[in-house]
């Protein structure tokens, strides 16, 4: 490891460790949701950092079809994989709480029913791309997938939980558009937020560096055959 | 004996009622582990994926060198 390089990855890590502390002895708990307050902490900035991946992966699409580059693709794919992947820890996580507050994993409760949704609608994507052998017609199907997939995500991650009745509790900016949250817990949850959405740019950055190094390596092979 | 069996119905109803007031009632979002659980799958889901990142790499490193050599 560089140190001068790498510092703010050490920092990073650093950084999670005290919000991990400070969720739990600093924070204090809900009335309702008592130690599992908690979750909040890393159960929201998972969902949070699905969203953005996917609203990268979109907008990465939209400069692929308008440029026609594989690295667009690159990036596309990148973040679409690390969304889906923390969509699938948002909705374990939220089960395990499910479990403790509403006495069963899966109820389906409208919140649940759409980030399952969700989750069927990106799987299609990879499916879709596994599907498809040639590269450029692979590309260009995946980023128009990838743009209508993401219409879908507004209005699955925040439309559906507004509009229906839900047990799960109020989401952080609610109906009345207002941030009802205690002081302490704000200060935690926003902390916990910036790292995730860090942590997360830079496994996007490690996936992207891999997936062209992989594309080059290839292309080579085939060139030198 | 009607009496006694009374008496015996009283008091154990007594016993009952004074039981479940000294047992701690189990209040549901009071498990700590259930967070700990959380926490740990989340921080172990992002762990995985970095070790998987990681392999990646190092194949990439030896497709290079021996492409190298």
């Amino acid at each position: 490891m560089n140190l001068k390089n790498d510092w703010w990855k050490i920092l990073l890590g650093l950084f999670l460790t005290g919000v991990i502390v400070a969720a739990f002895l600093y924070a204090p708990r809900a009335k309702a949701l008592g130690e599992t307050t908690r979750i909040l902490f890393f159960h929201v900035p998972c969902a949070w950092v699905a969203t953005l991946a996917f609203l990268i992966s979109a907008t990465y699409s939209i400069l692929y079809l308008r440029k026609n580059e594989v690295r667009y693709d690159a990036w596309a794919y990148s973040s679409a994989h690390i969304g889906l992947i923390f969509t699938i820890l948002a909705t374990v996580s939220g089960a395990i709480w499910a479990k403790e507050i509403w006495n069963a994993y899966w109820n389906w409760d409208p919140r649940q029913t759409s980030i399952f949704i969700l989750l069927l609608i990106y799987a299609a994507y990879f499916a879709l791309r596994s599907a498809v052998e040639d590269e450029q017609s692979r590309a260009r199907l995946a980023a128009v997938y990838s743009i209508i997939a993401f219409v879908t995500v507004p209005f699955l991650m925040f439309i559906v939980p507004r509009i229906y009745e839900s047990l799960h509790p109020d989401p952080l900016i609610n109906a009345q558009g207002k941030i009802k949250m205690d002081v302490k817990m704000r200060q935690v949850f926003f902390a916990s937020l910036f790292g995730f959405t860090v942590m997360f740019l830079w496994m996007l950055r490690l996936k992207v560096q891999i997936l062209l190094m992989e594309r080059k390596l290839e292309s080579q092979i085939v060139t030198e055959r | 004996m009607r009496k006694l069996m009374t008496l015996a119905a009283i008091a154990a109803d007594t016993t009952l009622t004074q039981m479940s007031q000294s047992m701690p009632e189990k209040k549901a979002g009071e498990n700590i582990y259930i967070v700990l659980a959380v926490t740990v799958l989340i921080f172990g889901g992002v762990f995985f994926y970095l070790l998987y990142l990681d392999k990646k790499v190092n194949r990439l490193k030896k497709k290079v060198e021996s492409r190298e050599e």
